[in-house]
């Protein structure tokens, strides 16, 4: 029965030629903004006026000030908050901004014209006494991104992938088959780009998104795949731009649903909330990286009770989870699109305690794979 | 010097120099002021201390001496007797007339004894002096010190038509010494059109030439008198009814390391700054010295880290990581002549020296713009090599010729020929520079509205407009 389900093809994707000729053609649009931005820098430096870039500032959420009745607050995916101007008259940290914006935008230019990919710690390891820390970086590929109203893939910074898949999927990446469903058991790593993804083919029911890799090992120890029409894949714990543009791509070509399996912490939550709200940092690329339908399969609070665990797997929070939860609690698209996550995070900080994905192992191996996921995604016992 | 707080001999002299001076400077002419003191070169010896501060002024009234009677209730009958004798004429007096003043005399009536007249027959001159005994005591070297630095003070102010001269006497035993500091011929300007800020111009000049008057001259700092760096501030308050005519004037130099001159080698971490009232130096006060304490150093590349004020009522400008050899301050306060009777002595007016300091500050700014860029500025200013290499860069790394030749020609470089990425880049650092320098005061800042550069404006002549949402929307 299972071999005849429906296969779950994408949508029709270009073809290699039409691939490349967009490509080429956002690299010639890119060069081409570098370049006005650069011509118009060199204009008001010769008129004797400070260059002043206005970049505008995202922001996907903010603290909420009454949780009672939170007031609408300016949080948006698609239009800004706020702005910085970087110049050479105000503050010196944007004159820092700008400084390190103009030469990451030097190296992205070289990247761009001669068609190369490197990675942030690539690019700050060309200039280190420029850029201080890596995390400098970050930033001003962030500002580009703003700037020129792109995503961090179009300057050709290519991220280091973390994140692994496993189960009912094979695809093309590149040159490279990558075909998990001929060992459903085994892991993948994430691609790069989805940008290089095409041949797509799925049988898969759900995608399975789980916190931990010790989770996801679990998972392929109990060949939960081979019982289980599905995909999985981890982030290994805070999910990065790879992992989350590949788990939105693969909702939106399949149109399958996804779960979410993460600790009953703060932290848990807050991976949880990544996934489906994006983060701050990149707030002004959250709309493409987030996944708004994901489900929140576990684990909650009451699965203690629930499930029977053992006491000695329940540990109190700690005042640094209870900072961090309050923090989460205060958050504004918690309130809006999500008060039943919200009502769980506050049941949690009540009871004051936490516990990890494995405590379900306790009692049983293989409980979790066995029993706990598949009863609650029939029972649609998810948030 | 002593570090105790200043004596009743030192106040005592410090107002008659204090009303010499207003009577020259109330006279129309060219004046002289000269002091001399008499001592035995035996402390313990019987001739007390003879001192004498006379004038060619305007004659005297007689009522500023009045204002003594305090210091003569201060001081004990060894020290001083409270006599005070004072021969004075006033330019159309027919006479010379001498009174013998005693300010411990109680008896309003009986403090004043007029002595014996001499008449000037048709002789037309004016002038004041006054004699009087102080005790020889084991401090007086001391104050024959102070009394050196009071007159050396004056001539750095340099009073406009006043010569100033100080004659120091010593007698007795087998030895006389004599000494004598007066005002160098060439320092005394003829020219009344000069104003009394540029008298202080000069004598601020010499004072740090001199190391502030710690040694006569030094040649070599002498040498490098042109490459000092001058800030002039004045306000005053001629209209208002409150402290009418009074004028505040502030001079600051600045001399900067120079490698090749051994004695400014190494960086003076603090400032004394010179106060003045009314042409004589004076202890500063205490609103003075907070506007002092309170100006924005940092707006002007001073790190201020402290300040005290000193026993004698110096004030102490401590600065931190000083980047200049020296830095000057003199603070003047004076009063119209016009107006000089009708006040008191009153308090400095902290408005306006705040305003004059920071005009000085200023000047020295418009002046020097690079020197006294602002902490903020200099921070900035740091990064301008960096920002025009990575402009330089983005030029030059571009594989558009046309793009590149239209930089270049907007930079004003020659485009017909080869044109070195050093040559791109010296040229954008300078104007980077130029533009740091030329909005590093906050009012430069708000004048100078910036132009904006947002993405936007680089779309209209985007051929792939309609492509723009796909290049973010589409992955």
């Amino acid at each position: 029965m299972a071999g005849r389900e429906k296969r779950r093809r994408a949508a029709p994707l270009e073809g290699d030629e039409q691939r490349l000729r967009r490509r080429q053609e956002e690299a010639a649009l890119l060069l081409r903004r570098i370049k006005g931005l650069v011509r118009w820098v060199i204009e008001e430096v010769a008129a004797g006026r400070s260059p002043s870039i206005v970049l505008h500032r995202y922001r996907n959420y903010c603290s909420a000030t009454d949780a009672a009745s939170p007031s609408p607050c300016a949080c948006s995916y698609d239009n800004p908050v706020g702005t910085d101007v970087l110049s050479l008259l105000h503050k010196d940290c944007h004159t820092s901004r700008l400084n390190v914006l103009l030469r990451v935008l030097l190296v992205v230019q070289q990247l761009l014209q001669q068609n190369k990919h490197c990675s942030k710690r690539d690019i700050y390891y060309m200039y280190p006494s420029i850029f201080i820390e890596v995390a400098v970086v970050d930033r001003a590929i962030n500002d580009i991104c703003i700037l020129f109203k792109c995503s961090r893939h179009n300057l050709n910074v290519v991220p280091v992938v973390k994140g692994l898949v496993m189960g009912w999927i094979r695809f093309v990446e590149g040159e490279k088959k990558v075909y998990c469903i001929t060992n459903v058991n085994s892991a993948f790593s994430i691609p790069v780009s989805i940008e290089a993804i095409k041949d797509v083919v799925s049988v898969a029911q759900y995608i399975l998104v789980v916190e931990k890799e010790t989770v996801f090992q679990r998972l392929a120890n109990d060949k939960f795949c081979e019982k289980n029409r599905c995909i999985v894949i981890t982030g290994r714990g805070y999910p990065d731009i790879p992992t989350r543009r590949f788990l939105r791509y693969l909702v939106e070509q399949l149109n399958l649903p996804a779960y979410c399996l993460v600790d009953s912490d703060p932290y848990g939550f807050d991976i949880l909330a990544t996934y489906k709200f994006g983060s701050l940092q990149l707030a002004y690329d959250a709309n493409l990286l987030r996944v708004p339908d994901i489900r929140w399969l576990g684990v909650f609070t009451s699965d203690f009770e629930e499930y029977c665990l053992p006491d000695c797997c329940l540990l109190h929070l700690s005042p640094e989870d209870r900072r961090k939860a309050e923090g989460i609690l205060a958050r504004c698209y918690l309130h809006r699109e999500a008060p039943e996550w919200r009502s769980e995070l506050e049941a949690m900080v009540q009871k004051g305690v936490k516990f990890e994905i494995e405590a379900l192992s306790a009692s049983s191996i293989s409980f979790l794979s066995d029993e706990y996921i598949p009863q609650k995604i029939k029972q649609g016992l998810h948030l | 010097m002593s570090s105790s707080a200043p004596s009743p001999h030192r106040k005592l002299l410090h107002s008659l120099v204090y009303w010499a001076v207003q009577r020259c400077r109330m006279s129309e002419s060219p004046c002289r002021l000269t002091a001399s003191l008499k001592r035995s070169a035996d402390p313990a010896g019987p001739l007390p201390l003879r001192i004498s501060v006379s004038d060619t002024g305007v004659g005297s009234k007689l009522e500023e001496f009045l204002e003594l009677d305090v210091l003569a209730r201060e001081t004990s009958v060894e020290k001083w007797d409270g006599a005070l004798l004072i021969t004075t004429t006033g330019i159309n007096d027919e006479a010379i007339y001498r009174y013998r003043i005693n300010l411990r005399e109680e008896i309003a009536s009986a403090r004043f004894t007029k002595l014996a007249t001499t008449y000037k027959n048709h002789a037309r001159f004016s002038g004041t002096e006054v004699c009087l005994c102080l005790s020889n005591e084991d401090d007086v070297d001391d104050f024959i010190l102070w009394l050196v630095g009071l007159f050396n003070k004056i001539l750095v102010l340099r009073a406009p038509n006043l010569a100033c001269e100080l004659f120091i006497e010593q007698t007795g035993n087998a030895e006389s010494r004599n000494a004598c500091l007066a005002q160098d011929s060439s320092d005394v300007h003829p020219s009344v059109i000069v104003s009394s800020i540029d008298h202080l111009v000069s004598g601020l000049k010499n004072y740090a030439l001199s190391h502030g008057n710690t040694r006569d001259k030094c040649d070599a700092c002498s040498l490098n008198r042109d490459f000092l760096n001058i800030g002039t501030g004045a306000a005053n308050n001629v209209d208002r009814r409150k402290a009418k005519g009074l004028h505040v004037e502030v001079v600051i130099v600045i001399a900067h390391t120079a490698s090749d001159l051994n004695c400014w080698m190494l960086n003076c971490s603090s400032t004394q700054v010179l106060c003045f009232e009314d042409f004589v130096p004076c202890p500063i006060s205490q609103s003075c010295f907070d506007v002092l304490m309170s100006i924005d150093w940092q707006s002007y590349g001073f790190k201020l880290k402290g300040g005290f004020m000193g026993d004698e009522g110096n004030a102490i400008l401590e600065w931190d990581s000083m980047t200049f050899a020296r830095v000057d301050i003199a603070i003047h306060t004076y009063h119209d002549c016009t107006t000089l009777q009708e006040w008191q002595r009153s308090q400095q007016n902290r408005y306006l020296v705040r305003k004059a300091l920071k005009s000085a500050l200023s000047h020295l700014k418009a002046d020097h713009a690079g020197h006294f860029l602002s902490c903020h500025g200099q921070k900035v200013r740091e990064y301008a090599p960096d920002l025009a290499e990575s402009i330089a860069g983005l030029i030059l790394s571009s594989n558009d010729k046309e793009f590149q030749d239209e930089c270049i020609a907007l930079l004003q470089l020659d485009s017909e020929q080869e044109v070195s990425e050093g040559a791109v880049r010296s040229s954008i650092h300078e104007k980077l520079v130029r533009i740091i320098e030329m909005n590093d005061t906050k009012e430069n800042v708000e004048d100078n509205t910036p132009y904006l550069f947002e993405c936007e404006k680089l779309d209209e002549d985007s051929q792939l407009d309609g492509e723009d949402g796909d290049m973010v929307f589409d992955f």
